[in-house]
C-alpha cells in the first residue's frame, strides 16, 4: 500500500466530497466546509484543491445543471472515484491506528 | 438581482482558466447572491473581487483543442477523397478508360509537337550577338517569277567593308565543295577520308566569323588564327576525327590536304558550339586562301555558296543600310548587267532569327516553314481540344449519378470550393494516368516515324523549357476539363436531390443538353475535314507519283559523272565508258545527259531571230548526246534527233518553248534561228527538232520551255535503261555495271539510283504531308468516337427504363436501334453539312499549288461523308444494339 499523500485541507474536500454524494459542486462544497468544519474558507482555494485533487485521479467530474441564476452556466459535479475511495479509507486507517496506540491516562489530565 | 462589480467580472472572463471558466463564473454568481443575503453587499462585492482576483490564470493554456476549421486539405479528408475517386474510377471503368485513352492521345500529340516545334524555334538563340547579325541575300525577277538565293556577289564584301556606315563587321563565308581530305603521316601513306565515311564541309572565312559566332578556344590564337593563306582552324568533333589520338594543342601546327593539292596548316581548335545552331561547318580555312582576283562581271553572278554576314551597329538604321548597299550592288553590276537584258535583282536583310525559317532561300542547312510549324501548333491544340471536349462531355453526363453524394457532402456542411476542387482531385487522377500513357505514345511515335523527326531532335535540349511546358499542360488541362462539371456538381441543391430528384434537370436542361450536342458536332465537324483532305491528298500523291512524265521512267538508272572528271582532263573517258556499258548484255541504252526531271536546272534567256520584234524568252537547257531521245522514248513531233557534236550547234525544242516563241506549228519552227543572250556572242543555233512536252519538275510547276543541245563538256551524267522484263536479274547487271565503272574510275565509286527514286523524291513534302495527315484524321476520327461511344452508352443507360416499356408495348428491336441513333446520326450530318464547304475550300487551296492536279469532283465529298457516317453508326450502334436487346423485365423491375 503505497504512501497516500494527502494534505489536510485536501482530505477535508475529500470527505465533504464523498458526503455530498450527488450535489457536489463548488458552492455546495464550499458552503459545507464553512458550516460543517467551521472555517472560513474561500471558494478559490476549494476550487484550486479540487482541480488539484482531479489531476490526482481521486476526483472525477462532470458538467451539467445550468441555471439562470448562474446566468446559464453550468455546475461542475465532482464525485469520488475509486482511487479516491481507498486513500480516504487508508487515511481513515491510519489515524484509527495511531489513536489506537494512545494510553488512555493522557487524556485524563485534560478531562477527557 | 444583483450584479456583482463589473471590472472583476470582466477579469474573470479574460483571464481565468479557460478550462474551467464557465463554473468558476457560475459559482462565483451563486455565491455572490448568497453573501448579499448573509453578509451585505459590500462586503459580497470584496469577497467575490478578492476570489476572482485569486483565481486569475493568465498564463493558462486551454488543454483540449476546440474544434479547428482545418485549411484546404487536412490528411482526413485527402484520404477520403482519394477512397472515393478510387471507387467511382473503378465503378465507371469504361470511361474512365475512354477519357484516359482520349486525353493521353491530346496530351502526346501536345508533347510531340512541342519537340518539333521547340527544335526548329531553337537554332543560334543563345548567340550572343543574334540581334546583329545578319545575312545579306539577294532576290531575282526572272520571267515574271521571283525567287531568292542565299548568296551574293563575291566582290560585295570588300566593297561593303568601310563603305557602308552602320556596318560593324562584314563577315564573308564561302563553302566549298570537298569530297576528301588528306592528312600526311609521319610515316607511310597519308589517311584518306571521304565524304562517305564523314561530313567534309569547308568554308572559308576570316577572323570576324569568330568574333560573329564566338566559339571557346581549346587551342591557337583567335586573332592569328586565320590570317594567312592556308590556314584552317578545326572543330574537336571534327580534330578528333582526323587526329584521333592527339590532343588539341598537339593538333595544331598539323598538316591537312584538301583538294588533294592545298597543304593548310591547322592553326587553331575550337569546342563545337553547346547548342543547336545553322552554323554547322566543321572546319573554318582561312580566306586568304582564296587569291583569285575577280573582274567585275563577277557582280551579276550569286552562287548560293558565296554568302555575307553583317554584323550591324546596333544604332543603325536598317532600312538605310540596305538602300545604300542595294545601290552599291546596282552601280557595280550595271555595266556587267548591260549584256543580259531583263534582269532585275535586288538585297533584302534577313536577321539571324529568320534564317532558319528561309525556305525561299535554298540552302545546305535545314530549312522550317514558319507556317507549317504554326499549322501543326494549331494542329496539336485542336487534338487537345477534342480530347477535353470529351471529358467534359463524359464527366458532366455522368454527374446525376452522384447527385446523392454531393447532397449528402454539402448538407454534413461542405463549401462549394471544397466540392469543386475534389472533382479537380479526380480530373487530376486521369489526368495524371493519362500522362503516364501519353509518355508511352510519345516513344511509340518517335520510334516508328523517325522519318518525320528532323535528326538532331535529342542534342541542346532545354530541359528546364520542357519541364516547364510539360507542368503547364498539366495543369491547364486539368484545369479545362474540370472546371465545368466541377462548377455543375457545386450547384447541387441538396435538399431537392436528397429528396429523389436525381438532378437530371441540372444536366439534361435545354442548355446543357445543346452544348452537348454542339461538342459532337464540333469533333465531327473537325474529324469531316480532315477525312476529306486526306482523301485528297492521298488521292493527287498517288497521281502524282505514278502519273505519265512524258518520258520512259522504268528500269532507268542514273550516274553521276564523277565531278574531277566534269572539268578534267579526260572528257572523252565518259563516252568510252559509255561504249563499254552498251557491249553488256541485259544494259538496253546509255546515254550521257542531264536528267529529264530533275530539280538543278540551267537556263539562260534567248532570242528569236529573224522578227521585227525579237522574241526573248527563258530557256531551260538540257545539255544530251544522241542516245537521248530514243532512250527516254521522247517522241519527235516535227524535225529530226541532233547530230553528234562536241559543241552546241543544235537546239531541239518541246512545244512549250516553240509556243513561248510564237511559232505557229512545230514544223513551222524548224530551221529558225535562236541566239542566246550574253553567251559566246553571235552564236546563233537553229532549230532542227521539236519533241512532245515532258514534265521537267514535279508536278507542282509547269512545264517549261526546254531546249535540248549537245556539249561534250557539260554532259554531267549517265543514263542507263536496263533491259526490261528481267527485273531479277537486274542486280547481277548492276554489277557488271560497277565492275565496268571500276575500270574507267577507280578512285570513284558507281553511285546510283533508280530514277523512280528519284522521282518520288520530288514529293517528299507531300508524302510527309500525306503521311500527317493520314495521322492526323485517325487521331481526330478515334477521338470523335470515343466521345460518341461514351454518349451512346450513358443515354442507352439513362434510357433503360423507357426502352424497357417500350419493349413490352411491342417495339421491335430495329425501331429502338432507330431511336438510339437517331438523334446522334442526325448531329454526325449536322456536322457533314457544316464541314463539307471548308473541306472543299481547303482541299481547293492545297490543290492550286500544283500545275498538275487531279479533278476535283464532289464524289470525294460524298465518299467521305459516307466513311463518316458509316464510322458513326457503327460506334453507336454497338451500344443501341445492347440496349435494345436488354431483357425488359430486368430492366422495369424496381428493387
Amino acid at each position: 500500500m503505497k504512501r497516500a499523500f494527502l494534505g489536510e485541507f485536501e482530505e477535508v474536500v475529500l470527505l465533504t466530497v464523498a458526503g455530498l454524494g450527488e450535489q457536489a459542486y463548488g458552492v455546495t462544497i464550499t458552503q459545507t466546509i464553512e458550516t460543517k468544519a467551521g472555517r472560513a474558507v474561500g471558494f478559490s482555494s476549494v476550487h484550486t484543491t479540487l482541480q488539484r485533487l482531479a489531476e490526482k485521479g481521486y476526483l472525477t467530474s462532470h458538467m451539467g445543471g445550468a441555471t439562470a441564476e448562474r446566468g446559464g452556466r453550468r455546475k461542475r459535479f465532482f464525485s469520488l472515484t475509486a482511487l479516491g475511495q481507498q486513500v480516504i479509507l487508508e487515511v481513515r486507517r491510519v489515524r484509527e491506528q495511531l489513536w489506537q496506540a494512545i494510553p488512555p491516562q493522557t487524556w485524563q489530565l485534560t478531562g477527557g | 438581482m444583483e450584479t456583482p462589480p463589473r471590472w472583476a467580472t470582466w477579469l474573470l472572463t479574460a483571464f481565468s482558466h479557460p478550462d474551467t471558466q464557465e463554473e468558476v463564473e457560475g459559482d462565483l454568481l451563486e455565491l455572490y447572491a448568497h453573501w448579499c443575503q448573509t453578509i451585505g453587499r459590500r462586503r459580497a462585492n470584496w469577497r467575490y473581487s478578492l476570489n476572482a482576483i485569486r483565481l486569475l490564470r493568465p498564463l493558462a493554456r486551454p488543454r483540449s483543442q476546440q474544434y479547428q476549421p482545418h485549411l484546404l486539405l487536412s490528411t482526413d479528408m485527402i484520404r477520403s477523397y482519394i477512397t472515393i475517386a478510387r471507387r467511382q474510377l473503378w465503378r465507371n471503368r469504361l470511361f474512365t478508360l475512354l477519357n484516359v485513352i482520349g486525353l493521353s492521345i491530346g496530351l502526346s500529340a501536345c508533347w510531340i509537337i512541342y519537340r518539333l516545334v521547340a527544335f526548329d524555334l531553337g537554332f543560334d538563340t543563345q548567340n550572343p550577338n543574334r540581334d546583329q547579325i545578319v545575312r545579306i541575300v539577294s532576290r531575282f525577277v526572272f520571267d515574271g517569277k521571283e525567287s531568292g538565293n542565299p548568296g551574293t556577289p563575291q566582290p560585295m564584301a570588300d566593297a561593303v567593308r568601310g563603305h557602308i556606315a552602320g556596318v560593324d563587321r562584314v563577315v564573308p563565308m564561302r563553302g566549298r565543295e570537298a569530297d576528301r581530305v588528306l592528312i600526311p603521316q609521319r610515316t607511310g601513306k597519308p589517311l584518306l577520308f571521304t565524304k562517305a565515311d564523314q561530313d567534309i564541309s569547308p568554308v572559308l572565312v576570316d577572323t570576324n566569323y569568330f568574333r560573329m559566332v564566338p566559339y571557346q578556344w581549346l587551342a591557337g590564337q583567335p586573332a592569328q588564327a586565320l590570317t594567312q593563306p592556308n590556314q584552317v582552324v578545326l572543330t574537336q568533333q571534327q580534330a578528333a576525327q582526323y587526329f584521333p589520338r592527339l590532343a588539341p594543342d598537339q593538333v595544331v601546327g598539323q598538316t591537312i590536304i584538301y583538294w588533294d593539292t592545298l597543304r593548310m596548316q591547322v592553326t587553331g581548335v575550337v569546342a563545337n558550339l553547346p547548342y543547336r545552331s545553322d552554323f554547322t561547318s566543321q572546319e573554318f580555312i582561312s580566306l586568304a586562301t582564296d587569291t583569285k582576283r575577280y573582274d567585275p562581271v563577277e557582280w551579276t553572278n550569286t552562287n548560293g555558296n558565296v554568302q555575307l554576314y553583317l554584323m550591324l551597329n546596333p544604332h543603325a538604321n536598317r532600312t538605310q543600310v540596305l538602300a545604300q548597299i542595294n545601290r552599291l550592288s546596282n552601280q557595280r553590276s550595271a555595266k556587267a548587267l548591260e549584256r543580259w537584258g531583263s534582269f532585275k535583282r535586288w538585297h533584302l536583310f534577313q536577321p539571324l532569327a529568320e534564317l532558319h525559317f528561309g525556305t525561299d532561300y535554298r540552302d545546305s542547312g535545314r530549312r522550317a516553314n514558319k507556317k507549317v510549324l504554326f499549322g501543326l501548333i494549331g494542329l496539336a491544340g485542336f487534338i487537345l481540344i477534342l480530347a477535353i471536349i470529351n471529358y467534359v462531355n463524359l464527366s458532366s453526363a455522368q454527374v446525376p449519378q452522384r447527385a446523392r453524394e454531393i447532397g449528402i457532402r454539402k448538407t454534413l456542411g461542405s463549401r462549394r470550393r471544397t466540392i469543386v476542387f475534389q472533382f479537380l482531385g479526380e480530373t487530376a487522377v486521369i489526368t495524371l494516368l493519362a500522362f503516364g500513357l501519353a509518355g508511352g505514345l510519345a516513344v511509340l511515335f518517335f520510334g516508328t516515324f523517325h522519318e518525320l523527326i528532323p535528326v538532331g531532335i535529342d542534342t541542346h535540349v532545354n530541359w528546364w523549357g520542357l519541364g516547364l511546358f510539360l507542368v503547364g499542360l498539366l495543369v491547364g488541362v486539368i484545369l479545362l476539363a474540370g472546371i465545368y462539371p466541377g462548377w455543375l456538381i457545386a450547384r447541387f441543391q441538396p435538399a431537392a436531390v436528397l429528396r429523389g430528384q436525381t438532378g437530371l434537370s441540372l444536366t439534361e436542361g435545354a442548355n446543357r443538353l445543346t452544348l452537348r450536342k454542339s461538342l459532337i458536332v464540333f469533333q465531327f465537324f473537325v474529324a469531316q475535314v480532315f477525312i476529306v483532305g486526306t482523301l485528297i491528298v492521298n488521292q493527287q500523291l498517288r497521281y502524282a507519283l505514278q502519273a505519265d512524265m512524258g518520258f520512259v521512267r522504268d528500269a532507268v538508272l542514273t550516274a553521276g559523272v564523277p565531278w574531277r572528271s566534269v572539268n578534267g582532263p579526260n572528257p572523252t573517258q565518259r563516252v568510252a565508258l559509255k561504249q563499254e556499258l552498251l557491249k553488256l548484255p541485259g544494259v538496253a541504252a546509255v546515254s550521257l545527259g542531264n536528267q529529264p526531271a530533275s530539280n538543278s536546272y540551267s537556263s539562260n534567256a534567248h532570242q528569236r531571230l529573224g522578227l521585227k520584234q525579237p522574241i526573248e524568252i527563258n530557256l531551260y537547257r538540257k545539255y544530251v548526246d544522241v542516245d537521248y531521245l530514243p532512250l527516254y522514248e521522247l517522241p519527235l513531233l516535227a524535225g529530226r534527233n541532233l547530230y553528234p557534236s562536241d559543241t552546241t550547234r543544235e537546239y531541239v525544242l518541246n512545244e512549250t518553248a516553240v509556243k513561248a516563241f510564237g511559232f505557229a506549228s512545230p514544223q513551222a519552227a524548224i530551221g529558225a534561228l535562236l541566239k542566246e543572250n550574253g553567251g559566246e556572242a553571235n552564236r546563233t543555233v537553229p532549230i532542227v527538232g521539236v519533241i512532245r512536252d515532258f514534265h521537267t519538275r514535279s508536278f507542282r510547276d509547269a512545264i517549261v520551255p526546254v531546249a535540248l543541245m549537245t556539249n561534250r563538256d557539260n554532259l554531267d551524267g549517265f543514263n542507263i535503261r536496263l533491259a526490261s522484263g528481267q527485273s531479277a536479274s537486274w542486280p547481277k547487271v548492276i554489277a557488271d555495271i560497277s565492275r565496268v565503272w571500276a575500270q574507267f574510275y577507280p578512285d570513284a565509286p558507281f553511285e546510283y539510283k533508280f530514277y523512280d527514286q528519284t522521282l518520288s523524291d520530288f514529293y517528299q513534302q507531300e508524302q510527309q504531308l500525306a503521311k500527317i495527315i493520314n495521322l492526323a484524321t485517325a487521331i481526330a476520327i478515334l477521338i470523335s468516337c470515343l466521345g460518341l461511344f461514351g454518349l451512346a452508352t450513358l443515354t442507352a443507360h439513362q434510357r433503360t427504363k423507357e426502352i424497357g416499356i417500350r419493349k413490352v408495348l411491342g417495339a421491335s428491336i430495329a425501331s429502338v436501334v432507330t431511336l438510339l441513333s437517331r438523334d446522334f446520326l442526325v448531329l454526325v450530318l449536322l456536322a457533314i453539312v457544316l464541314a463539307s464547304p471548308l473541306a472543299w475550300w481547303l482541299v481547293n487551296q492545297y490543290l492550286a499549288q500544283f500545275a498538275y492536279k487531279i479533278t476535283l469532283s464532289s464524289l470525294a465529298l460524298v465518299g467521305a461523308a459516307f466513311l463518316s457516317i458509316s464510322i458513326a453508326l457503327l460506334t453507336v450502334s454497338v451500344q443501341s444494339i445492347r440496349a435494345a436487346l436488354a431483357n425488359p423485365v430486368k430492366s422495369l423491375r424496381s428493387e
